[in-house]
């Protein structure tokens, strides 16, 4: 059940109107309900997967808190007489470090099975094939569950919350399932944190039961990230296929390329950045406050800063799950380079099991690398303010251009077909008659929404908070505006017939 | 008072939202206003139904060929009975299911004639969707549950955004400004504002004017066989609805096919299994069925000069066709036998009759190979190519089935004629060779 789809609009009312009307007590078990049945809308076998992630994840939960709370009753019995052997800590810990890991390794044993499992076969093969040697030929007849990445992390989150001793594992299965499943992130994320949605999901019961604001607030997140993937996204999509469907086929050249992939920049942040905020704003309509995971990415001034705007939730959850527990840059300059190098070649697999995200992956962390090396001496100078504006402005055309060159092999459909393409792009620059695929008219609403989308950031990025200036207006303002932004929805987003409905594109990690 | 205003302040985030979708809907319909181009004659008889005063006893309903075909006004004043034709382009059954339901709303209907032209049958309504047929119907239907259940029902989910929010339909008219240009002259002009238009005449009834000029002319295959399963699962669904429904509200419901040109009908090739699917539709449903494209010669001429085209009847035709009509089911052809048992018995019976020609271009060789048919009753005719053409080359294979080999890049007007074995010219055709 896609957000842009007639079922949601159907479906999401529905839900809220009865999380609305059922006692206290209740709405998190209609919510569960609520969100397993959005789940099994693309494959009720799903669910298997993810109720088997929720209960091994919940149960270790259990068990690492079950060994916590009796460390913590022998230490303040024996602290009375002696302290407490370290073989007993050590025990402790150890058996701990079982349960967490077992956890580790069944849920991303599904992961790997379901999304890795042919590309470790094809990759398998492919090197028996150059060694002469008979290939398997054997590939697992699966179909990738749809958002299992997001849930498996999240899920995974709560594993190491509870090892670490952040939050206090959840007794109430229910009550955890839903904050694996909860269905406005479930498939594309945010990859919410249990000291976050955990207690949100615990305190349902005491949630206000309707705030006309929040939920006209929450209405309205949902529009603009709506605007943003209809209206934007799917229409640069039809430009971004043109040309990389049809690249040989048509000899695009230097020009195409570039702005098609330029366009592709867009299109995936108004894609994900569209579901996100949809995402939130359905959270905030039922009371729930969901991270911000994009913060203005495209106006960074460096690729350090770019991850930390892009995909706040993934970024930091590789930081605190994968980079740190690597050592970070606490073990000098070489091996917090390998362990950036790591951490992205694993952000690229996490994305999809191809060479081309991969290379993706690694692309940013060279950027990176280099970066560091060539800028963290350096002091910062003191500039007039036009000087620095005019820095940060050419930093950040900059960093668009790195951005934007892995983006291509982000968008294409494998690394070779990203090679190829830059091969043709630096053998073609002129412009070549064939068309983008959209007529004057589409490209000029493109252009705008994205000028729209790029001054909205741009006042963000000033803090100035946009819903909050609007929310101040006067009522006649206030409404030409909703009604403003449903009506470009309605008259220029890419749906109905005339358009295939497009899945987000975060669906597939 | 002072408890009214209170009420109003604890109610305020609710009539806010209330206030919020009527400014939505008003906005939808100005845009839709601007954006369609409101082509339809269903919007004049629409606009009747609700607007006529006098109670509507008898009802047609069906396709172009009810509403060309019948002219309610020769009913009423022939018996005084108010009859009104409720046809749109391409109705389908749930079409028809809806409008009687919005007829029977305000009138006491008594009778039901509904038109079974086999065109509109046998379609997916779910997957034939985004269907004009389906909105010129229900754009023009005043709002109420009948409406939305026919627009919920009409079609699969994906399409209710265009189905409820008509004016996201005609959305590419928003940068159309020849288009934009022509609504709004056509909504501001008078005949628009006053529902008037030359065609439609009253009573729901469209006129038609002009004839077939120079014969029946046609691409060989044009007129396929009608399916063996002409009537899908949906239109059965919606014939048993309209049925159970007439039976419910005390309506006699009567099938009848209007007169179609034997030229069409005839290529069909099958249209006695048409006719006995229809009967055994209703059979067991004491509705009467009535094909009058079986009527004997001396009560419908089936010529040429009354139809407008290859599928309907003309102004001229109508008259005469609505007078028998209505003879048939109030006057004095009441009883009588006007119908041959099956289509095959009538054009047996019709002898001496030329329907007209069809023709198809093959490739032979380096040249363009024109296979013609003659389609007709005549025993003792044949075709001949007009003098004054230059084409020597022409086989005559059997009386009605000629070739004639041109240049492959031959491109003109033939002239064939149809000539009795006592040489008199029956029929003069053009085929337009491109």
């Amino acid at each position: 059940m896609l957000f842009n789809s007639i079922d949601f609009l159907i479906f999401f009312p529905l839900v809220v109107l009865i999380y609305f009307l059922v006692p206290r007590k209740w709405r998190y078990i209609w919510l569960l309900i609520s969100s397993y049945y959005f789940y099994m809308s693309w494959n009720p076998y799903y669910a298997i997967l993810i109720a088997i992630s929720t209960l091994i994840t919940w149960f270790c939960g259990i068990c690492v808190g079950q060994i916590q709370s009796k460390q913590n009753i022998s230490s303040k019995t024996i602290s009375e007489e002696s302290q407490p052997s370290n073989k007993s800590k050590s025990n402790a810990k150890q058996l701990k470090i079982l349960c967490v890991a077992s956890s580790f390794i069944i849920n991303l044993g599904i992961l790997a099975v379901f999304k890795y499992g042919n590309f470790v076969l094809d990759n398998i093969d492919a090197l028996l094939k150059t060694l002469h040697i008979t290939r398997i030929n054997y590939r697992f007849d699966l179909l990738l569950p749809v958002g299992i990445s997001f849930y498996t992390f999240q899920a995974l989150g709560y594993t190491m919350d509870v090892y670490r001793g952040t939050i206090k594992p959840e007794t109430n299965l229910l009550k955890y399932a839903l904050f694996v499943s909860f269905f406005p992130q479930l498939v594309a994320g945010p990859i919410e944190r249990s000291g976050n949605l955990l207690t949100q999901v615990q305190n349902v019961d005491k949630l206000k039961l309707w705030n006309y604001d929040r939920v006209r607030d929450g209405f309205f997140l949902m529009m603009w990230g709506l605007f943003q993937k209809l209206v934007i996204a799917d229409r640069v999509a039809i430009i971004v296929n043109q040309v990389y469907d049809h690249y040989q086929e048509y000899g695009y050249g230097l020009v195409q390329i570039a702005v098609a992939t330029v366009l592709f920049a867009f299109q995936i942040y108004c894609d994900f950045n569209g579901y996100s905020t949809i995402a939130r704003g359905a959270a905030k309509v039922m009371g729930f406050e969901l991270m911000n995971n994009f913060k203005q990415p495209y106006l960074a001034t460096g690729i350090k800063d770019f991850w930390r705007r892009w995909h706040i939730s993934l970024t930091t959850w590789f930081t605190d799950y994968l980079y740190i527990p690597l050592g970070g840059n606490r073990k000098g300059q070489l091996r917090k380079y390998i362990n950036i190098l790591i951490v992205f070649a694993v952000s690229g697999l996490w994305h999809g099991a191809s060479w081309n995200f991969v290379i993706w992956g690694l692309l940013h962390a060279i950027y990176q690398i280099v970066e560091n090396i060539a800028f963290s001496h350096k002091k910062k100078k003191k500039h007039s303010a036009v000087v620095s504006f005019v820095i940060s402005v050419l930093c950040g055309v900059v960093t668009f251009i790195f951005v934007d060159f892995a983006w291509l092999f982000f968008r294409a459909d494998n690394a070779s077909q990203a090679f190829k393409m830059i091969a043709q792009a630096l053998h073609i620059f002129s412009f070549n008659g064939y068309g983008w695929g959209m007529e004057t008219y589409e490209i000029m609403i493109a252009v705008v929404a994205i000028g729209i989308l790029l001054l909205v950031d741009i006042l963000h990025e000033k803090n100035i908070a946009l819903f909050e200036v609007i929310n101040r207006r006067n009522i006649v303002i206030r409404w030409i505006l909703y009604q403003g932004i449903i009506w470009t929805i309605i008259m220029l987003g890419v749906y109905g017939v005339e358009y295939d409905p497009s899945q987000f594109i975060y669906f597939q990690f | 008072m002072i408890h009214f205003w209170h009420i109003l302040r604890k109610m305020k985030n609710i009539v806010k939202v209330v206030g919020f979708v009527i400014v939505f809907m008003i906005i939808n319909n100005i845009i839709s206003y601007i954006l369609n181009s409101d082509f339809s004659f269903s919007r004049y008889t629409l606009h009747e139904l609700y607007t006529t005063e006098d109670n509507i006893d008898v009802l047609l309903v069906g396709s172009c060929h009810s509403y060309y075909e019948v002219d309610p006004s020769i009913i009423n004043e022939k018996t005084n009975i108010k009859a009104f034709n409720l046809g749109t382009s391409e109705q389908r059954y749930d079409g028809t299911y809806a409008l009687i339901k919005e007829a029977n709303k305000n009138n006491n209907i008594k009778t039901i004639y509904l038109e079974m032209y086999f065109g509109v049958a046998g379609k997916n309504y779910k997957a034939d969707t985004y269907s004009e047929e389906t909105f010129i119907i229900s754009d023009y239907m005043k709002p109420s549950l009948n409406k939305y259940l026919y627009l919920i029902n009409s079609c699969s989910k994906e399409y209710y955004i265009s189905s409820f929010i008509p004016s996201s339909r005609y959305r590419k008219n928003l940068f159309d400004s020849k288009i934009l240009k022509e609504n709004l002259d056509l909504k501001f002009s008078k005949n628009y504002l006053n529902y008037k238009d030359d065609m439609y005449a009253g009573n729901g009834y469209v006129r038609l004017d002009g004839v077939v000029e120079g014969g029946y002319v046609s691409k060989a295959g044009k007129y396929k066989r009608i399916p063996q399963n002409a009537f899908s699962d949906d239109d059965i669904y919606y014939l048993n609805k309209i049925i159970k429904y007439c039976k419910e509200n005390q309506i006699e419901l009567v099938a009848y096919s209007s007169p179609m040109p034997d030229y069409n009908l005839i290529q069909r090739g099958n249209y006695d299994e048409y006719i006995s699917q229809v009967k055994s539709l209703f059979e067991n449903n004491d509705v009467e069925y009535y094909d009058f494209n079986l009527l004997k010669p001396e009560y419908f001429d089936f010529n040429i000069q009354y139809f407008a085209d290859d599928e309907h009847l003309n102004s001229s035709g109508t008259v005469i066709f609505t007078t028998l009509f209505s003879d048939f089911f109030y006057g004095k052809f009441k009883d009588k036998d006007i119908f041959y048992s099956s289509y095959k018995e009538k054009i047996e019976n019709d002898k001496n009759k030329q329907y007209g020609i069809s023709y198809e271009i093959v490739p032979y060789e380096n040249n363009k190979l024109i296979k013609l048919y003659n389609i007709t009753t005549y025993n003792d005719i044949k075709m001949v190519i007009g003098h004054n053409q230059n084409i020597d080359n022409i086989v005559q294979i059997e009386p009605n089935y000629m070739e004639i080999y041109v240049d492959y890049d031959y491109v003109g007007e033939i002239e064939v004629q149809c000539v009795t074995s006592n040489n008199s010219v029956i029929e003069n055709y053009i085929l337009e060779i491109e």
